[in-house]
């Protein structure tokens, strides 16, 4: 039988790393593109990363993580789902998911985030309970403890807590298996140079927890938040969350909304942004909605409107002629600015609607009902 | 450490069972006997006893770890340059570039080795050579000298190529 020789992947990481010192950053790169993981050791042993990013590509019972990175010389996207990490939320059949992946995963997110502490601007977590990977399991394939995944997600909260130069934060918190007290802010959370936040939650109450944490921020810098909640039904608590940041001086806040029962829409005359799917719209709904939006004062909002129905963009268009002509909108890029681009919109069944408060909401919907 | 210490001799048992008899002053340059005969108190006796279990290093490799400590065990202790990032290559003695004109087998096991026995120098010089075989080279060059595996497809290349013109030959 054929001895086998000791070759690089033989040698631990650490001995890796002190190869990687003596090259220069153009040489490491180079090796990088040797293969995939010879790409992951370098990125391991880098501490210039400036940029991160998990994101979760979900199929049917399955969601599958790929990992981006920007480094300040080095950009590169994971497109290798399958070495990363693969969960079945749905039906909790974990066994297909490799343990190593899991764990490699995590252990690589956890390295650069500890190593980018200080350089880390944009950071973006598509599900907060990536962080849990390392743990959601055990040997037996049960789910770990609500205590295991509350620690998990505390450990990420307590690195925000610590970096100092993240710019933008996105963060989403889905649904499974997550309740609020898990996903709770620490006291005195603060990232002092953070200027946006992007936030998408799929419970509005969990949001509004959130949230409310967000009071102790000491953000001076912080001038831009999305904010989506795709369980907009408690619309109590969405209009406090809106209130929050309307409360906040010189911030620029998008709130999005998403809900299937348009007719809760009723109740969110104050949002900045409404999104919704409009299969079951009626022309004269939409001029109800955009009214009770005129009524904003000093304020712009934008209305997106998706699958909706051939004449109420027929209708949409008209609005747009209308605004235009009246040169008391403002219409905002990639909105309806003439026929032809209404056109596209229209092949996409969506129309956009981007509106300034300085128009007369009462002579629109006149004319709208007319 | 007393003279009398720095004159004895030191057993080593390679993995494969075989016995080395090392001078104390040479093996000085092991970080890891150092603390095992301290541990143990046995760097004053005059006799250590058994002999010290290296059992993650062959013979082979031992034998070679010994020559290097025994050319070098005079040397003077060099500065701690963890810290710096970019640090040289070109400044490899002659003695050491001849001694580690090995097979490519025989070099990472004497960086398994040095790491193993904590002998700073021997590390650090054959962590130079192994990145003196990187520097330079292509991304296929590099693949042929350590036989790896390209495992990228050519979409995933591609996308690498254009985002990183910069270090493109």
């Amino acid at each position: 039988m054929e001895e086998e020789v000791t070759g690089w992947n033989d040698l631990p990481a650490e001995m890796k790393f002190e190869v990687f010192s003596y090259l220069q950053e153009k040489d490491r790169f180079k090796f990088a593109k040797c293969c995939f993981n010879c790409l992951l050791e370098v990125l391991r042993y880098e501490k210039n990363i400036h940029a991160l990013a998990i994101e979760g590509v979900e199929f049917p019972g399955w969601t599958y993580y790929k990992l981006k990175i920007n480094h300040s010389a080095f950009k590169v996207t994971f497109r290798k789902y399958e070495d990363f990490c693969v969960i079945d939320y749905h039906d909790q059949n974990f066994s297909k998911a490799s343990a190593n992946c899991k764990v490699l995963a995590y252990n690589i997110f956890e390295n650069l985030l500890v190593k980018s502490k200080n350089s880390l601007k944009y950071l973006t977590i598509h599900r907060v309970d990536f962080m849990l990977h390392d743990g959601l399991i055990d040997k037996f394939g049960r789910l770990e403890s609500l205590d295991v995944i509350t620690t998990r997600i505390h450990q990420f909260y307590s690195f925000l807590l610590k970096s100092e130069s993240i710019k933008s934060l996105s963060l989403c918190v889905p649904r499974f298996n997550i309740k609020k007290e898990q996903t709770r802010l620490p006291e005195g959370f603060k990232c002092s140079k953070l200027e946006d936040m992007n936030l998408i939650f799929y419970k509005a109450d969990i949001a509004w927890d959130i949230i409310t944490r967000l009071e102790a921020i000491q953000t001076p810098e912080l001038w831009k938040v999305k904010c989506f909640i795709y369980d907009a039904n408690e619309f109590d608590v969405s209009q406090r969350v809106m209130g929050f940041f309307e409360n906040l001086v010189n911030l620029k806040t998008n709130l999005k909304f998403s809900n299937e029962q348009f007719v809760r829409l009723e109740n969110s005359e104050n949002l900045a942004l409404i999104k919704c799917d409009a299969s079951e719209i009626e022309a004269s709904a939409i001029v109800d909605i955009v009214a009770r939006g005129m009524n904003m004062v000093d304020r712009q909002f934008t209305i997106t409107l998706e699958n909706v129905h051939e004449d109420v963009l027929k209708f949409s268009d008209r609005l747009a002629f209308f605004a235009v002509n009246e040169n008391r909108f403002e219409i905002r890029k990639n909105c309806i600015t003439n026929p032809r681009h209404m056109h596209g919109l229209y092949e996409k069944n969506i129309a956009r609607l981007h509106f300034s408060s300085t128009c007369n909401p009462h002579y629109y919907v006149a004319w709208g009902v007319a | 450490m007393t003279d009398a210490a720095q004159e004895r001799s030191i057993k080593l048992l390679s993995s494969d069972n075989e016995t080395f008899q090392v001078p104390r002053n040479v093996i000085r340059l092991s970080n890891t006997i150092n603390t095992l005969l301290q541990d143990l108190g046995l760097d004053d006796e005059e006799d250590a006893g058994d002999a010290i279990p290296v059992q993650n290093v062959t013979s082979t490799i031992l034998k070679k770890v010994i020559a290097w400590c025994q050319h070098h065990h005079e040397d003077p202790v060099a500065a701690d340059d963890s810290d710096s990032r970019e640090k040289r290559t070109d400044d490899i003695s002659s003695w050491d570039v001849e001694f580690l004109k090995v097979d490519q087998g025989t070099l990472f096991e004497l960086i398994l080795a040095a790491n193993y026995l904590d002998i700073k120098g021997l590390l650090d010089v054959s962590c130079k050579t192994v990145a003196n075989m990187i520097k330079g080279k292509s991304p296929e060059e590099i693949r042929r000298t350590f036989n790896i595996k390209n495992d990228f497809t050519p979409e995933e290349e591609e996308q690498i190529r254009k985002e990183n013109a910069w270090c493109e030959d």
